[in-house]
């Protein structure tokens, strides 16, 4: 295997007066190609902001501060926007939560899946002609007419699938999905990912889900990613994540689920505490002020180790864990 | 007891003649110290019941009964002292807390206009709710921006518990909070409900959190009740193909489960304003037979009792109309 998208050491922060709050602190990490991984945290724990500064599209106050992102062997922080524009779309694309935002609203739908191939050097009238196609093959009904609606007259759904054809246009090596279908109703998002998944196998896209849903990793990818505070926590094949988690983080996200097959409902396993704020950050490891199991050592951060077929961000290896 | 009978809400569409049935014939009750689950997706009418339940709109026609009190009747003095017992906590309660109120002037506030308590007294009672929703006395000087997600979700819970309500409903009660969060608020309503013998109408998308909380679940789709029984019979035994479908829309966290990836339901929810004809889920149902395009199904009690029923020609084995006249199939 050949790793599609490397990380190393990157950092963001956001600018705040003069100084400078970071805000992801040094991820690492390696996605080869073909492989289908999910980033997941909750709100703060930078994983859609890992994912906007692979893209580029860190907007102000929001900025890079150190580290690279290297796709295909380039790095990307080294290029200048007019490069990162020609890969961006081209190479490696992103569809995000609400579709609205990146439709432009006075554009006709058909037009703007065909900007999405000319901006990239394919002939006008070639792309008119795949654009029809594309809006058949992500479920769009009677594409010719649909073409010249606007995205006002669509459902979420709809914007969703059109959002997709503007991605998968240039048929991108990588694909990054940023919550696409936490705003849709779930018969409707179940759709959509369905949608995206076929497409991923059909295109042989590398991709990365960005999301909080734990039913959603548990089906649909390979390897999940766990962020906290800024900091990558765990990285590990899915079945090992769910079923012997290395990281005490990890083990209470899951604690904190309801299990659908259990009769007696018993009460949700609660994390005492908060995620730090970012201008407050923790000395050492993040989580150890909510941790059960901290020790001295965890006083200083502990790195990323290998732990079984994954890594961990832990001194304390689980067979040490007090319950 | 709450009891809604036979609710029907039309809105008329903007600019045109024809009518949105938000509602078309709801009927339900929420007993003493019970909760009801109530699942469906968009367009399907659960925020327009919660309206008409705490009478924020009048129906169309039906009623809406409150210990054998017709709330739909009442104005005035006499509306303003029921509406205490029904409350209503919304999915962010940012939107309701007014920005420049502390959180104990926010409390206060309500106990004020409902003159439920004052001066010393009233401060009490404000560090009491504090306490009784998990928050600590100091949080009465923090505004609203001053908190966390969920710790805005407990102040939404205690200034609802103000008024010493019956009943509280809950619209999306945990949908917007990280999964952690979630577990706390969805632990602190089930220890309130045991402690002040609540009953709670818990309105959600996520059928598991409405699994986690409910007593009987009802499942609505375009303004109707398609499914309604005991939590475990209608979530875990689904008898209607669209409660079957959201159950499996929804993948488990569990890996070692295999879980198809496709759609079970195809197309998308109908306009409610030019409804299809029949059943209305008959356009997306995979078990859709003639029948289903022609009649609309009257929900009906299985043949085995338990009180679950079901309005599907289908899964009832028989062919009715709406009002339950039974049909000869294929006629």
């Amino acid at each position: 295997m050949t790793a599609l998208l490397e990380l190393a050491d990157l950092r963001v922060s956001a600018r705040s007066g003069r100084a400078d709050r970071e805000i992801v602190h040094g991820v690492d990490l390696t996605v080869e190609a073909g492989q289908t991984v999910a980033v997941v945290g909750e709100s703060g724990s930078g994983k859609s902001l890992t994912m906007l500064a692979v893209m580029g599209l860190l907007a102000d106050p929001l900025h890079l501060t150190g580290g690279a992102v290297r796709l295909g062997g380039r790095d990307l922080t080294a290029l200048s926007e007019r490069k990162l524009r020609a890969i961006r779309g081209n190479d490696a694309a992103m569809i995000y939560q609400d579709p609205m935002t990146s439709l432009n609203p006075l554009m006709r739908v058909g037009d703007q899946v065909i900007e999405a191939m000319t901006a990239h050097g394919v002939p006008k009238a070639e792309a008119g002609r795949r654009m029809l196609d594309l809006l058949a093959r992500v479920g769009i009904p009677d594409p010719k007419r649909t073409a010249r609606a606007y995205p006002h007259e669509f459902s979420g759904g709809m914007r969703q699938r059109v959002m997709i054809a503007c991605a998968l246009a240039m048929r991108p090596r990588l694909l990054i999905a940023d919550e696409p279908t936490t705003a849709l109703d779930v018969t409707i998002q179940q759709q959509i990912l369905a949608l995206i998944d076929e497409l991923r196998r059909e295109l042989g896209m590398t991709t990365i889900w960005v999301t909080h849903d734990l039913g959603v990793v548990a089906r649909l990818v390979d390897r999940v990613v766990v962020m906290y505070a800024g900091h990558v926590v765990e990285d590990a094949p899915v079945r090992q994540l769910f079923s012997a988690p290395q990281h005490p983080y990890t083990k209470a996200l899951l604690a904190a689920l309801p299990d659908p097959s259990d009769d007696d409902r018993p009460p949700l396993a609660q994390i005492p505490g908060r995620p730090p704020a970012a201008t407050d950050p923790v000395e050492g490891c993040p989580f150890r002020p909510r941790c059960s199991q901290a020790v001295d050592a965890c006083a200083t951060r502990p790195p990323l180790q290998t732990r079984m077929q994954g890594r961990a961000a832990c001194w304390v290896p689980p067979h040490e864990w007090r319950n | 007891m709450l009891t809604a009978t036979d609710l029907v809400k039309q809105y008329p569409v903007r600019g045109g003649d024809g009518v949105v049935h938000a509602l078309a014939g709801v009927s339900l009750t929420v007993g003493d110290g019970e909760t009801l689950g109530i699942v469906g997706e968009s367009g399907c009418g659960k925020s327009t019941l919660a309206k008409l339940l705490v009478r924020l709109e009048d129906p169309t026609s039906g009623r809406v009964d409150l210990d054998g009190v017709d709330l739909t009747e009442l104005r005035g003095p006499a509306l303003r002292q029921q509406r205490r017992h029904i409350q209503m906590l919304f999915q962010d309660p940012y939107s309701s807390l007014n920005p420049r109120l502390r959180v104990g002037q926010a409390l206060g506030e309500v106990l004020a206009v409902h003159r439920l308590a004052d001066g010393r007294q009233r401060e009490r009672r404000v560090g009491d709710l504090l306490e009784m929703v998990g928050l600590a006395p100091a949080f009465a000087d923090r505004f609203p921006h001053e908190l966390s997600g969920g710790q805005r979700q407990r102040v939404g819970i205690a200034r609802a518990l103000a008024v010493e309500p019956k009943v509280l409903l809950l619209d999306e009660p945990v949908s917007a909070l990280d999964v952690s969060v979630r577990a706390e608020i969805m632990n602190l309503l089930v220890t309130l409900r045991r402690e002040l013998g609540l009953s709670y109408v818990f309105i959600s998308h996520d059928v598991a959190m409405v699994r986690q909380i409910s007593d009987r679940v009802a499942v609505m789709y375009l303004g109707r009740v398609v499914e309604i029984g005991d939590w475990k019979s209608v979530l875990d035994n689904p008898r209607h193909p669209y409660t079957a479908a959201l159950r499996a829309a929804v993948p488990a966290p569990n890996p070692e489960l295999s879980q198809p990836i496709e759609a079970t339901v195809s197309g998308e929810v109908p306009n409610p304003a030019a409804p299809p004809s029949g059943c209305p889920f008959h356009p997306r149902c995979p078990l859709a037979q003639d029948a289903c395009r022609r009649l609309d199904p009257a929900l009906l009690p299985l043949p085995l009792g338990s009180g679950h029923q079901v309005a599907c020609h289908v899964a009832a084995e028989r062919v009715t109309d709406r009002s339950g006249q039974l049909t000869p199939s294929g006629s």
